[in-house]
């Protein structure tokens, strides 16, 4: 009785937020691209096979393969995977999330897409199909954190309304604790102009606005770079080459200890 | 007979004398009147009451504003639109009105009929019976009866029927009128309440007289009422009347010339705001802008000038943003910005100094404009600082039961500042405080702070050590500690001093009441020989902090007392003495070692040094023990921990990279422990770590990167055991001599593996156990890898050099054979004759029959009962004896007296001294002590003026000689003295520096003081002399006493000491205490680049552990530790704990946990009666309405007062436990008032649900019933297996042997084996209900969602067949899979995950590629190691560890 009460309350918290948020027009889209490559100009990292013993399934799927981790992965022609570029700032319109959920499969004991991006408040589609366990554990810092198993091959749950990721953050870590070298990371941002970077280094972000934007890119292994000033007017394509010469520090670390302190 | 007239009186004259006298008399009685009078109490009241003459004035000014006016008029307007809204719907209130009359109608006849019928129902069964009686069962009679009985129960039946049916269709009516009415009601009292708010403030303005002006207009009330002679007019209490105050204290007691009488503390007569919130710096802030803004309204509407427009509050803001904050202030202020509750920043308060002072000053401008009273602030009209916690009536120290005085001690019956007994804090206050305060008449003080000291035996504690007053009621003190959800920094000293009276070792030589049983603080030194030489022994003695800087062990010798400057007639040379004195010991405590039987270390195995290092790093040696020398296995460039932690804190203080690496190279070793032990502190750490999160939160608000400057959180160095960088010189002096080295491996070999085989005491546990490696199938194996352990980290021990401490032995000389025969003799002669002295120093025998001289008949009559009874010891004795030459038995003799003499037996275990008594004063009453029983020496205010003449010679703490300043230099300072003669002031200069009441003192050495100089810092000696000045007679009565007795506070008290001494605290978090071993566990995380503790390897958080654990397990648990998570390289050592200690621990995390629910139950209660929840307890109906008398309807429930409290507590709670995080209550993105509002209400509904979760986890009953143990039947254990392996448990469990083919080869949690022992069969099933709720950010996954179905996310044909299965309900799937863990447990098996059947896997397309490069084709790995097994549950294995539960 007390527990239903208290989930009225906060499916009537629910209800106003989603009302809220049904409320507020899309911002506008524009007819302008962003777009470049993302190039490594350092020796990439040394990338060890993963053993996949312990899970006979992983095993036997991936079986005469070598499996790398997927964020030290590095294209012959020298350039990035996985990078997740985004403009920072300078848009200014509120958007609404798509009402497609945002995807992520779980498969031959990966994550599938290792990296991506969400409209903040869009819904996640969890599925796994692989015929073992894996469990489902996000690690975000302002956006709620889930854990939850998925022992059977195709099941699915969707994540919407306050269970989703709401607020802006970059990025989500999520992870599989049976299998540890199974992780995803989310870039959750209050709009749609984003993009990871694919084949041959290559991103692009469609339908921006014209303007004047700062552009920033995170990748799980080598970090961020300094924010980039760009300016696209509507119709045309700007273009810019991200090149990674060192691993960053990451920016704004939570809590430095003893060995961060340097100025 | 005729009047006469004349008289032998001069009449005239006479009536001139009587007329002067009487003129006389007058006088005097005016003067006495006056003298009577002008009190100097008076003065504080008068200005108490023209500060609240200010204050009601400027209360009822902020009723003046126009936002208040238009508040007013919209409540009132509300009120109007009800009432026209019930208007409109007159015709369905009349309707609900008649319906109601009828109703009654009908319910009142419908009851008159059910009770007539009720009772003839009574007469008909008499009916019954008596024909039953008289006429038997199956007589006509006795049937109709029954019939006739029968018949009425059944038409009562349908009366109750239907009076229940009026009585629901009543409620329902009633609710349905309730709810028309409520907008009205509702609005009524809003309105009421508000009007109320503005009424009494006119009527307080008007009642303290508006206008002040004494001659100029009309005379005040209080003015006339407070005249002499007239003051009979008002009668008590009268607002404005001047009057003696008193609280009168049955529980609390005074003595009075050995008469105990109940307190009456007047104090209140001055401090007179002292419970009163509207005094409170936060209040008056509040007050006086809001007054503020009232005149500056007023002002610009005529045009004036504006009083100080900008508040400094916050510079930086501008008007707009200040005038939304006002809006959603009510709301922002329930969100806390950080889970603990801000600690008392001193700079804080200074900013909140500045604003009270320019807002006064602001509002006192226009108070003087209108000629009235100003606002004041200061002493002594202050609130107290924390009215929660005192003298407001509902904390828990009332005013009317507690009073002052018995926390703050002085005189409470006297309305004298001087006879008040205030105490000075040094002699410049109280040169001030003589000019401020003393009464003085014709230029003399009528009273002196000196006198009224000396004839008030206590006086008023000073405001540090007034804690020590707590132990009155608390007598534990342990309750009084910081805990995180009611931090008491008011209590700070005495926890803090109670701690340390035992852990430096002073209960050791001092008797306390309470404190008997207190360990030994120092090493056991009966086998001494087997370990130390006598070189590193004498160094050490001498100067422990040479090798040691951080240890505890205080310094005995070079003291101002020994030192060559102390030299007298009598010492002639006190560091020959010393040394004398040393080597005597050294000898006494090597020769009478006695061998133990260690453990030999295993032949063929050889210790490795790195890997010993990365064993000591990492399984948990550093809870306890620093060690700056060890490498940070975590950093990159393998630097140690001392110079990362040392060079980080230099940058930090503002020095480059490069200066602060030099800096740190050029320190020496002692350098550095002792600025890592200054600088590097818990507390230090801890606050910087709040600081931190401040600015992260302050940084995310403002979107700013945050300042890593303020980011800095600063290592811990433990001072718990042995900083340990030099260890290797202390057991190995000399690496060259062959023998060292192999004897110091032998002994740490012992050590390690076995601590109280060397000594008897210790608190150091075992840390390598057989057991860790259950994984390891035999068992020799298992003894060789521990074995092989040991090794390594004993000889990484010997590796860690202190290459500047040369322990070389003190040579012995002739010199110093001559001083050794001179103390001798100074010790024999006071008790014997001269010449018997001289026979016994040279060991000659009384009579030439005896067997030995008298000199080694005195060791031997010391010694021999230590090395066994009657003769036996004394045979051990003389064996040892024979070797020694007379030099040698006189150092054993002059050893046996200085160990005495100067107590070294209070804390270590050494031969000859198992029953001596303590050699120091005893304490437990030492606060009751007559200050004429403390010795001030010199240093008695008799001698101020000898001192004043000699400032070089008594003006500071230490003695100021260059023999000293080494000794300085480790303090760090070197105050100036001030004695006040008090015993807080005595007691503080004695920890400080123990010999300085001998200064200038001419005494023979064995005279002279011997307590040891422990270093303390302010900080320490603070405490020290608080629990000090608590050790005395409690004078209050058993009733308002704490009660420990079988409460959860008793057995939190009990084990909290425990809990600390084992340091079990080091390691885990148990209740919000800053665990000393987690900042190693803090890692970065690759992704984000954040650090974050790293919970799944850290050693477990045992918050809530008392409703986890079953009872009989942790018994066998403590001593014999067995493996539970064998994924943790940090080890849980087993101890040594009696049944009772471990009792006492159970009883503790028992008594946190009940404590825990009990205010959760306190605070929930309320919320949840608000939210609607019947079975919260509480009315709710009376919660709304208290809530609602004040509020607008529109104000969310977590800002009414009845109920703000309860949500802020409950908010800091819940981000502490990390239950919810900042972000859900962070309002800073929200764009108005409502929808910050709504963002509160989600957070905080997410507290309340997890919180109440928490709280029915953590509601136990103790002592435990004996768990259940289910028994299913085979069909049911078969289907809970089944289940198991459906959800695929045993993917990260292991199930019984761990060994068994096609278990997981990744262990990565406990092992299911231990469920049915180890674990509360309701926490197994709250814990499968919501693991991230009792244990955030664990692996464990959310399998039922709560308690739903865990096949909800499959896909639907398959959800069908398994909830056909094993139910669709989520409860009844998680107790199948719980009492499947406990069968199987009790019938001692294993389970394995069964192989996927053939053809399931993997599924037929192999998984696409994302990247074509992603991955590259090779040859097909080796298969699996194990085969899979088959689903069968082999028979287990005898588990090695079942044997070692019995205790």
């Amino acid at each position: 009785m007390k527990r239903d009460t208290i989930r009225f309350l906060a499916a009537a918290t629910a209800g106003c937020w989603l009302a809220a948020a049904a409320a507020s027009a899309g911002g506008p889209m524009g007819t302008a691209t962003i777009k470049g490559t993302v190039q490594l100009k350092a020796p990439p990292a040394a990338a060890m096979a993963i053993k996949m013993d312990a899970d006979p399934f992983c095993n036997q799927v991936n079986a005469g393969k070598v499996v790398s981790p997927q964020g030290k992965m590095v294209f012959s022609d020298g350039t990035l995977p996985y990078a997740f570029v985004w403009i920072k700032s300078g848009i200014t319109g509120k958007y609404d999330p798509p009402a497609d959920p945002l995807v992520i499969n779980q498969e031959g004991c990966m994550y599938k897409p290792h990296v991506a991006g969400m409209v903040c408040g869009q819904s996640i589609l969890i599925k796994n199909s692989d015929d073992t366990n894996h469990n489902i554990h996000s690690q975000p810092k302002k956006n709620p954190v889930f854990n939850f198993s998925q022992p059977k091959k195709d099941m699915t749950r969707t994540l919407t309304g306050n269970d989703t990721f709401t607020r802006p953050e970059v990025m989500v870590k999520i992870k599989c604790d049976v299998h540890p070298w199974m992780s995803a990371y989310v870039g959750v941002v209050e709009h749609p102009f984003f993009a990871v970077s694919a084949q041959g280094g290559k991103y692009e972000i469609k339908n921006v606005p014209g303007g004047k934007y700062k552009l920033g890119i995170w990748h799980e292994e080598w970090g961020t770079l300094p924010d980039v000033e760009i300016e696209v007017a509507d119709g045309a394509t700007a273009e810019h080459v991200f090149a990674y010469e060192k691993k960053t520090a990451a920016a704004a670390p939570r809590e430095v200890g003893v060995q961060d302190l340097g100025r | 007979m005729p009047i006469p007239v004349e008289t032998f009186r001069n009449t005239r004259r006479l009536n001139v004398v009587f007329a002067v006298s009487s003129f006389a008399a007058m006088a005097s009685m005016l003067w006495m009147l006056f003298a009577d009078f002008q009190r100097p109490w008076r003065a504080f009241q008068t200005q108490y009451f023209d500060v609240e003459a200010a204050l009601a004035h400027v209360e009822w000014l902020g009723f003046q504003t126009a936002e208040s006016r238009g508040k007013h008029d919209d409540l009132k307007q509300a009120l109007a639109r009800a009432e026209k809204q019930i208007a409109e719907r007159r015709g369905e209130e009349e309707t609900m009105r008649r319906d109601a009359a009828r109703l009654k109608g009908d319910l009142q006849a419908a009851t008159l009929d059910y009770g007539n019928l009720k009772a003839q129902i009574q007469v008909s069964e008499f009916h019954v019976e008596e024909n039953r009686t008289l006429h038997g069962e199956d007589d006509a009679r006795t049937i109709h009866a029954q019939e006739v009985l029968q018949d009425e129960q059944r038409r009562l039946a349908d009366l109750a029927r239907r009076k229940e049916a009026l009585e629901d269709e009543e409620r329902v009516l009633k609710r349905r009128m309730k709810e028309f009415y409520a907008a009205r009601d509702d609005a009524a009292k809003k309105l009421a309440a508000f009007e109320k708010g503005m009424n009494d403030a006119r009527r307080r303005d008007e009642l303290y007289g508006g206008r002040r002006t004494l001659f100029g207009g009309v005379l005040a009330a209080r003015d006339a009422f407070n005249l002499p002679g007239f003051d009979f007019l008002a009668p008590k209490g009268t607002p404005g009347r001047q009057e003696i105050r008193q609280v009168v204290l049955p529980d609390i007691r005074v003595e009075m010339n050995f008469l105990h009488s109940y307190a009456t503390d007047r104090c209140v007569t001055c401090h007179a705001a002292i419970d009163n919130p509207a005094f409170s710096r936060e209040r008056l802030i509040e007050t006086l802008q809001t007054a503020l803004a009232a005149i500056n309204e007023q002002r610009q509407a005529a045009g004036q000038p504006l009083l100080l427009p900008h508040t400094p509050t916050d510079p930086g803001r501008d008007a707009a943003s200040q005038s939304r904050d006002r809006e959603g202030a009510d709301v922002a202020s329930i969100a806390p910005p950080v889970a603990r509750a801000p600690a008392p920043a001193q700079g804080n308060h200074d900013a909140s100094d500045a604003d009270l002072e320019s807002l006064t000053a602001a509002v006192n401008e226009y108070l003087r404009s209108t000629g009235r009273a100003e606002v004041r602030y200061g002493q002594p009209l202050l609130a107290h600082p924390d009215l929660d916690l005192y003298l407001s009536a509902n904390s828990p120290h009332p005013m009317n039961r507690m009073g002052c005085t018995v926390c703050h001690e002085g005189n409470g019956q006297e309305t004298d500042f001087v006879l008040a007994s205030h105490s000075p804090d040094g002699s410049r206050q109280e040169h001030e405080w003589e000019d401020k305060y003393y009464v003085r008449w014709l230029g003399l003080p009528e009273n002196t702070l000196h006198t009224a000291h000396e004839y008030w035996e206590r006086p008023m504690l000073l405001s540090r050590y007034t804690s020590a007053s707590c132990a009155k009621c608390h007598t534990q003190i342990a309750d009084l500690q910081l805990r995180e959800a009611e931090p008491l920094p008011s209590a700070r000293h005495i926890v803090a001093g109670r701690r340390l009276f035992t852990d430096l070792g002073c209960a050791n030589c001092h008797a306390v009441e309470g404190l008997e049983q207190a360990r030994q603080v120092g090493p056991d030194l009966s086998h001494v020989g087997e370990k130390l030489t006598a070189g590193f022994i004498q160094r050490w003695i001498e100067y422990p902090k040479e090798f040691r800087p951080a240890t505890w062990m205080p310094h005995f010798f070079h003291q101002e007392n020994n030192l060559p400057s102390s030299a007298s007639e009598d010492d002639p040379d006190p560091i020959l003495r010393t040394e004398a004195e040393i080597q005597a010991m050294t000898h006494y405590l090597l020769t009478f070692s006695r061998p133990y039987e260690p453990f030999e270390p295993p032949a063929g195995l050889k210790g490795d040094p790195q890997r010993g290092e990365a064993l000591f790093t990492s399984i948990g040696c550093l809870a306890c023990h620093a060690n700056l020398a060890a490498k940070d296995p975590e950093d990159a460039e393998g630097r140690s921990f001392g110079r990362k932690w040392i060079v980080a804190d230099l940058m930090h203080g503002g020095m480059e990279a490069a200066a602060a690496e030099a800096r740190f190279a050029a320190m020496s070793a002692n350098e550095r422990v002792d600025y890592a032990m200054r600088r590097l502190t818990p507390e230090r750490r801890e606050a910087a770590q709040h600081a931190a999160e401040q600015e992260r939160l302050a940084a995310e608000r403002e979107s700013r990167d945050p300042d890593p400057l303020k980011l800095y959180v600063p290592a811990a160095f433990t001072r718990f055991a042995p900083e340990l960088s030099g260890v290797g010189t202390k057991l190995v002096p000399d690496p060259n001599d062959p023998q060292q080295p192999q004897r110091g491996r032998r002994w740490l070999y012992d050590w390690l593996r076995e601590p109280r085989h060397y000594s008897e005491y210790t608190r150091m546990p075992r840390m390598f156990r057989d057991n860790y490696y259950w994984q390891a199938a035999a068992d020799d194996e298992r003894r060789v890898r521990n074995d092989q352990d040991l090794l390594d980290v004993a000889e990484y021990l010997l590796t860690l050099r202190h290459d500047s401490f040369e322990p070389r032995p003190i040579p012995f000389d002739e010199r110093r054979a001559a001083e050794v025969r001179r103390l001798v003799t100074l010790l024999l002669v006071g008790q014997n004759t001269q010449t018997v002295a001289e026979m016994i120093l040279n060991d000659e025998p009384l009579d030439p029959s005896d067997a030995h001289g008298m000199l080694t008949d005195r060791i031997v009559k010391a010694v021999a009962p230590s090395f066994g009874a009657g003769g036996a010891g004394v045979q051990t004795v003389l064996e040892r004896l024979a070797g020694q030459d007379l030099a040698g038995r006189q150092m054993l003799f002059l050893g046996n007296k200085m160990i005495n003499h100067y107590g070294c037996y209070a804390c270590h275990q050494i031969a000859g001294f198992e029953n001596a008594a303590r050699p120091g004063t005893e304490l437990t009453t030492w606060g009751r002590k007559l200050l004429a029983q403390l010795d001030f020496a010199f240093f008695a205010p008799g001698f101020a003026a000898d001192r004043a003449a000699q400032p070089e010679r008594f003006g500071r703490l230490f003695p100021q000689s260059a023999e000293y300043e080494r000794l300085v230099q480790d303090t760090g300072e070197d105050p100036e003295v001030d004695v006040q003669h008090t015993h807080a002031s005595f007691a503080y200069h004695k920890m400080r520096n123990p010999r300085l009441w001998d200064r200038a003192k001419l005494k023979r050495p064995y005279e002279k003081l011997k307590m040891p100089n422990y270093f303390l810092t302010h900080d320490e000696a603070t405490s020290l002399v608080t629990f000090l000045l608590s050790r005395q007679q409690p004078l209050v009565s058993r009733s308002v006493q704490v009660d420990y007795d079988g409460t959860p506070l008793g057995k939190i008290a009990r084990g909290r000491h425990l809990a600390a001494e084992l340091n079990c605290v080091g390691c885990h978090l148990i209740e919000g205490n800053p665990a000393n071993i987690q900042q190693y566990y803090w890692k970065r995380d690759a992704g984000s680049g954040d650090l974050a503790l790293d919970v799944t390897n850290a050693p477990p958080n045992l918050f809530g552990q008392g409703a986890k654990i079953q009872y009989p397990w942790l018994f066998g648990f403590l001593n014999h530790v067995e493996m539970l998570r064998p994924w943790l390289t940090v080890r849980m050592p087993s101890f040594y704990l009696t049944h009772d200690e471990t009792t006492a621990l159970v009883e503790y995390f028992v008594g946190l946990t009940q404590a825990e629910a009990g205010s959760l139950d306190a605070r929930l209660r309320l919320i949840r009666a608000h939210l609607g929840d019947p079975g919260g307890g509480a009315n709710p109906t009376r919660v709304r309405e208290e809530a609602d008398e004040a509020e607008a309807p529109a104000a969310p429930w977590f800002t009414w007062p009845a109920l703000k409290p309860a949500a802020d507590w409950l908010a800091r709670f819940a981000l502490r436990n990390r239950l919810i995080t900042h972000y859900d209550l962070d309002t800073s993105g929200a764009s108005s008032p409502q929808d910050a509002a709504e963002t509160l209400a989600a957070g905080l509904g997410k507290a309340v649900e997890r919180a109440s979760f928490l709280e029915r986890l953590f509601d136990i009953t103790y002592p435990f019933l004996p768990e259940a143990r289910p028994a299913s039947p085979q069909a049911r254990y078969e289907k809970g297996r089944a289940l198991l392996w459906e959800l695929k448990c045993l993917a990260c469990h292991v199930a019984g042997d761990p060994d068994a083919p096609g278990t997981t080869l990744d262990i990565k949690a406990p092992n299911f084996d231990l469920t049915h022992r180890r674990l509360r069969y309701d926490w197994v099933r709250q814990w499968l209900i919501d693991p991230q709720v009792i244990q955030p950010g664990t692996n464990m996954p959310q399998l039922f969602g709560g308690e739903q179905s865990a096949f909800r996310d499959y896909p639907p044909e398959a959800r069908e067949a398994m909830e056909q299965a094993y139910g669709p309900d989520g409860r009844e799937q998680i107790r199948l899979l719980v009492d499947f863990l406990y069968d199987m447990g009790h019938r001692n098996q294993t389970v394995v995950q069964p192989a996927a059947p053939p053809g399931a896997t993997p599924s037929a397309a192999p998984p696409t590629d994302e990247f074509e490069e992603g991955s590259k084709k090779v040859e097909p790995p080796p298969a699996a190691e194990k085969p899979a097994a088959p689903p069968v549950e082999p028979e287990k294995k005898t588990r090695g560890g079942e044997d070692e539960f019995v205790p």
